[in-house]
């Protein structure tokens, strides 16, 4: 879809409205579709609402016309979140198909493998300076800061917080998973090199390959002519770009950036409320919003619920009433019960008696011959 | 070598039309049942040949009327036995031996009582089929169009379900109206052109009072064979009563005799009155794809389900038809070939639905999508196949049933785009019924007790024809888009050589 977007960078960046949609929709996908994610217990639905909030970082880089950031940024997301998926995966086949996060706990032991990768992937996705997740969210959410369409404003807001969100949700299901006391009662199986071969193939891209690219796409035209951008969404390529050239540089730089200290903040007060055991207190401190949040903001409620039934209803109605009823009923068999009524009452008036005749014609008679006088 | 070619296009379209009614009334002597069968088969397949024939000496660059066969019939009232075909003509003809051929083969296995009567229905329906398809003279057209319903009518009323003869009535009785109306406006224009061939009759000079009441004649007889919305309600009840083989036919065949009817009377007899309700049309076209559709969506009869998709389907072939005049110049075409191709393979996706359904039925002996359910894990084979055509019907990108409305909503995009918008939500209205139906009879938990036995080679065979049929014309749809366009686009410019000068 990213991709399909992309390809469409010589409409979109001539409907100013359509970019400011795409940038509003992306960053609220990317801030709340990432909020989710924190009150999910199941480690893969973790992962995979982690990838819809990532999706949505992508797409306020479409909206904010930097289509070469939102493809960089699928590039290194492909990476971790590949990892992430494995990893998990790894996990999940190691514990005789346990994907409750609540059952996990203090696993790092028995699998360091596995944790150590995961743990690599989840810094990516947290934009840990010099990891190449880093590279690519980075420079998106400085894109939709130099952006100047509608929206660019929320959905600068939206990422920011976003950052926040993916540190809280990484540093929550890393703990659930690896850290703390051992909640796990089974036996937890070994992995073989099938499994954890991949997982560290993998998890060298995950950190370096933003180090590698960064340079490659700071000199601005790495996608050539595939991507079309106009005079001023180049001018404000510039500066990322410019940043781009020098990744270590950035990374330096980036220490005394805000995205980083609320993502370091927000990781380490997370690792603390695990630590101390305090997430059932704040759990039900905003049960309120957990609630909605655990509903995924009542949407499946709402098509479930009331959309289906809605269009179900409306369907019998079309069916019984219109169909059934007037149509076929009342109009198609009506009509042809209103010729049966007809022949049945005509029926009656052809007695076979012949003085019934004689009177009619008479009748008849009587009737010709007034016509015939009067006109 | 030409001169014997020259005879072959004399007579090739007398033997297509003919040659299956010599067969209807030999294979009633025939004792054995299983040589009937033989025969029937060997019947079928000759027509599939000849058709192949006269689609291979058709010019398809050419286009026009071609293989013409004129000699008089009624002398005092000038009417011709007249056949002659373009490409629309040999598309469907190709079609109609294709369905029979179809018929013939799977007849055997699914219908036991009076078994050559049956099939001898059969041979006679594509005798007057065929002729529809071919006649040149509407007194002509008429008499074959008369003709179709006689056999129909035996083959619900005999071979149906429980309801069958209400259902027959019905069937009979409506489409017998429109046919009158069509009878009074066919004898009303032949004696004022003296002639009652199609040329003369779209040469008349007609105003458009005249022709807005010939229309309307016009639209009920055709309107109720397709059917449109509001007289579409017999087509359920039909193809709920009628036997498989019924079924099969009245989906591929005989609802695409209506809108032929449209192609060869409604358009170039009466150009300025189509013009003049081309809007209505297409208003009743969206009405019929958007909300019959709906109303599939809580069938729970699986046949009625798929009737019901037919009519929605069946919209896209009038909207295309009546868009002509809305879309200007370069794009009709475009609107006009895909509601031909639709036509094509609309009889694809629910002929074979249909087929697929009889087997389904003739194992479990029921059509209530409740009393179905997790079959897939009995008849995998059966199920597999049936998921094809399911996808056909909607219309996914690869299968036949894409191209046609792909055409239709594209060709409406820069003229109006509400009327693309309209006709697109049958994308989402009919896969949600398709696959509902698809997930409630052949997933879920299994309600149905001991084995059924799946397709055998032979079934499996006749199904996989029609899944080549789907995705060939899906995948490749270029020889058929060749044989229909040439003779399309001289449809188009005689339904817009418009008889009353500029437009009311």
């Amino acid at each position: 879809m990213v991709y399909l977007l992309v390809r469409f960078s010589p409409l979109l960046e001539f409907s100013e409205s359509i970019r400011s949609l795409i940038l509003i929709i992306g960053a609220t996908g990317g801030l709340f579709l990432g909020l989710i994610a924190i009150v999910n217990n199941d480690i893969k639905r973790v992962v995979a609402y982690s990838t819809l909030s990532q999706l949505g970082y992508m797409m306020s880089a479409v909206g904010a016309s930097a289509y070469a950031l939102a493809m960089f940024h699928l590039m290194t997301h492909a990476f971790f979140k590949a990892l992430l998926f494995l990893a998990a995966g790894a996990v999940i086949a190691s514990t005789h198909h346990e994907q409750d996060m609540r059952k996990y706990g203090g696993l790092f032991k028995d699998m360091p493998i596995i944790a150590s990768t995961f743990l690599i992937g989840s810094l990516s996705l947290m934009a840990v300076p010099l990891f190449s997740g880093f590279y690519s969210k980075d420079t998106v959410i400085m894109a939709t800061a130099t952006s100047e369409i509608w929206g660019a404003g929320y959905a600068h807001i939206c990422l920011m917080l976003g950052v926040m969100v993916t540190s809280i949700y990484s540093v929550r299901a890393f703990y659930m998973t690896f850290l703390g006391e051992k909640r796990y009662t089974g036996k937890v199986e070994k992995v073989d090199s099938s499994i954890t071969v991949p997982l560290v193939l993998l998890s060298i891209p995950s950190a370096i390959i933003g180090l590698i690219m960064a340079p490659i796409l700071g000199q601005g035209n790495w996608f050539g002519d595939a991507i079309f951008y106009t005079h001023l969404a180049k001018e404000r390529m510039v500066d990322i770009n410019h940043m781009l050239e020098d990744p270590i540089h950035m990374a330096i730089h980036s220490l005394s950036s805000l995205p980083f200290w609320l993502m370091l903040v927000s990781s380490l007060a997370t690792y603390f409320v695990y630590r101390r055991g305090a997430e059932r207190g704040i759990a039900c401190s905003i049960n309120f919003f957990r609630n909605i949040l655990i509903e995924k903001f009542y949407f499946d409620w709402v098509v479930e619920r009331v959309l289906v039934p809605s269009i179900r209803a409306v369907s019998s109605f079309f069916s019984q009433v219109t169909d059934g009823k007037i149509i076929d009923y009342t109009l198609v068999m009506g009509s042809a019960r209103v010729v049966q009524v007809t022949a049945k009452t005509i029926k009656s008036h052809v007695s076979g008696y012949l003085y019934h005749y004689a009177l009619l014609m008479l009748g008849g008679i009587g009737i010709m011959c007034y016509l015939v006088v009067m006109v | 070598m030409l001169s014997s070619c020259d005879g072959v296009k004399m007579y090739i379209l007398s033997s297509i039309v003919w040659h299956s009614f010599i067969a209807t009334l030999i294979i009633n002597f025939i004792k054995n049942e299983k040589h009937a069968w033989y025969f029937s088969i060997a019947s079928s397949f000759l027509s599939v040949f000849l058709a192949c024939v006269a689609y291979s000496m058709y010019d398809e660059t050419a286009g026009g009327l071609q293989f013409v066969e004129s000699v008089d019939w009624i002398s005092f009232l000038n009417a011709k036995y007249f056949l002659a075909v373009d490409g629309i003509s040999i598309a469907l003809i190709l079609l109609t031996s294709l369905t029979t051929m179809i018929i013939c083969l799977i007849s055997r296995s699914l219908i036991k009582t009076n078994y050559k009567q049956y099939i001898s229905v059969f041979l006679m329906m594509q005798t007057m089929i065929n002729g529809v398809f071919c006649a040149q003279d509407t007194l002509l057209f008429f008499l074959f169009w008369e003709g179709s319903l006689i056999p129909m009518y035996l083959c619900i009323g005999i071979w149906g379900s429980q309801q069958r003869s209400l259902a027959a009535r019905k069937f009979f009785i409506y489409t017998f109206l429109g046919s009158t109306l069509l009878l009074i406006s066919v004898l009303f224009l032949g004696l004022k052109a003296g002639s009652f061939s199609f040329s003369e009759l779209i040469a008349l000079n007609l105003d458009l009072k005249t022709q807005c009441f010939l229309f309307i004649a016009f639209l009920l007889a055709f309107a109720i064979k397709v059917p449109m919305f509001p007289v579409h309600t017999w087509l359920p009840d039909a193809h709920t009563e009628a036997p498989t083989g019924g079924s099969v036919l009245l989906a591929a065949l005989l609802l695409k005799v209506g809108g032929y009817g449209f192609v060869r009377f409604s358009l170039p007899i009466t150009p300025d009155a189509s013009a003049f309700f081309a809007m209505p049309m297409i208003i009743l076209s969206l009405i019929a794809i958007v909300y019959v559709g709906l109303i599939a969506l809580v069938q729970q009869d699986m046949k009625r389900l798929i009737a019901y998709s037919s009519v929605a389907h069946m919209g896209f072939v009038t909207l295309g038809m009546f868009g002509i005049y809305l879309i200007p110049g370069q794009l009709s075409p475009l609107a006009f070939n895909g509601a031909m191709i639709q036509m094509i393979s609309h009889a694809f996706a629910s002929g074979a639905m249909f087929l697929a359904f009889g087997m389904i039925y003739e194992r479990l002996h029921t059509r209530q999508i409740s009393e179905l359910g997790g079959i897939a894990s009995k008849v995998p084979y059966l199920s597999a196949f049936f998921l094809i055509f399911c996808m056909a019907n909607i219309g996914v990108p690869g299968t036949s049933g894409f191209v046609g409305e792909l055409l239709v909503i594209a060709s409406f995009l820069k003229t109006n785009l509400w009327i693309s918008f309209a006709a697109g939500l049958t994308l989402i209205i009919s896969a949600s019924y398709t696959l509902w139906m698809y997930r409630n009879v052949f997933m879920g938990p299994v309600a149905i007790e001991g084995d059924v036995k799946d397709v055998n080679i032979f079934e499996s065979t006749v199904l996989a024809v029609l899944v080549a049929c789907i995705f060939l014309f899906g995948v490749y749809p270029k020889p058929m888009g060749d044989l229909l366009d040439r003779s399309g686009q001289q449809v188009i410019s005689q339904a817009l050589k418009f008889k009353v000068g500029e437009k009311a």
